[in-house]
């Protein structure tokens, strides 16, 4: 999506994108990593149980796990947060 | 009006040099300095509305939103935006301060002539006035992009704190 974002971002997008499964292409496009760092991301939230494989016909997907959806719940509220502490400019 | 400064400053300075097909030291500095605050005045008008993008980005963003995910992909987009144009903020900040104590040594510089080569005239004083009012603005400005800015450095300090905890979540 933009520049400038931390991997924790990066991790909260890709796994919302792939609360259904998707394919690596799919996933890179949307969250607009090139191939060698996106590769990179999805071999780490696979390594930590984040993102599960899932055989579709021939191909692979990615599916965002539970732990997954924790990560995104503690994602959602802490970034609400920042919002909702600020006395100005609020959404 | 540092754009029209610029292009006042920059135009006759090239018409002139021009017609008379010669170059004086005077004011090929006078074009170059015209040319300088036309090329800065550009840039602060882009930079503004690149800044104001964000404030925009997030109310439009928010109004759009369904579901929270959307809300949150919202304040990522913001954070990142900011990440990028901070640097430009600070650059504005600065460049807004320099160009207010040139105008106000401009505008000392204009009152004192004018006393000087008409005496107390405040008709050729009252020329000094646009440049006290630019200085004027140029502290001002700042003033308030400052607040912005230390908001979203705060929200930034912020988010170091929430990386730690999704750091702890990624570790479990």
């Amino acid at each position: 999506m933009q520049l400038k974002r931390t991997h924790y971002e990066i991790y909260w997008e890709i796994l919302t994108y792939c609360r259904t499964p998707k394919s690596f292409t799919s996933i890179i496009n949307r969250c607009n990593l090139n191939s060698k760092i996106g590769q990179a991301h999805l071999e780490f939230l696979k390594s930590r149980k984040f993102l599960s494989e899932v055989q579709q016909g021939d191909s692979t997907l990615l599916k965002a796990t539970e732990s997954a959806k924790e990560y995104i719940a503690l994602f959602n509220k802490t970034y609400r947060e920042l919002f909702d502490e600020s006395p100005e400019f609020r959404l | 009006m540092v754009l029209a400064f610029g292009a006042s400053t920059l135009i006759p300075g090239i018409l002139t040099m021009v017609q008379t097909q010669t170059v004086l030291l005077s004011e090929l500095v006078f074009a170059i300095l015209g040319l300088f605050a036309f090329i800065v005045g550009v840039r602060w008008i882009v930079a503004t509305a690149e800044v104001l993008e964000i404030h925009e980005q997030l109310k439009e963003g928010s109004e759009k939103a369904l579901d929270e995910d959307s809300l949150t992909s919202v304040i990522v987009g913001a954070m990142a935006s900011y990440r990028e144009k901070r640097g430009t903020i600070k650059a504005m900040l600065l460049i807004s301060r320099i160009a207010g104590i040139c105008f106000l040594i401009l505008g000392i510089y204009t009152t004192i002539n004018a006393l000087i080569t008409g005496g107390v005239s405040l008709w050729m004083i009252a020329g000094a006035i646009p440049n006290f009012a630019i200085a004027a603005a140029a502290f001002i400005i700042p003033h308030f992009f400052s607040k912005y800015q230390q908001i979203w450095d705060n929200r930034l300090k912020q988010t170091e704190k929430a990386e730690a905890l999704l750091e702890k979540q990624l570790e479990a």
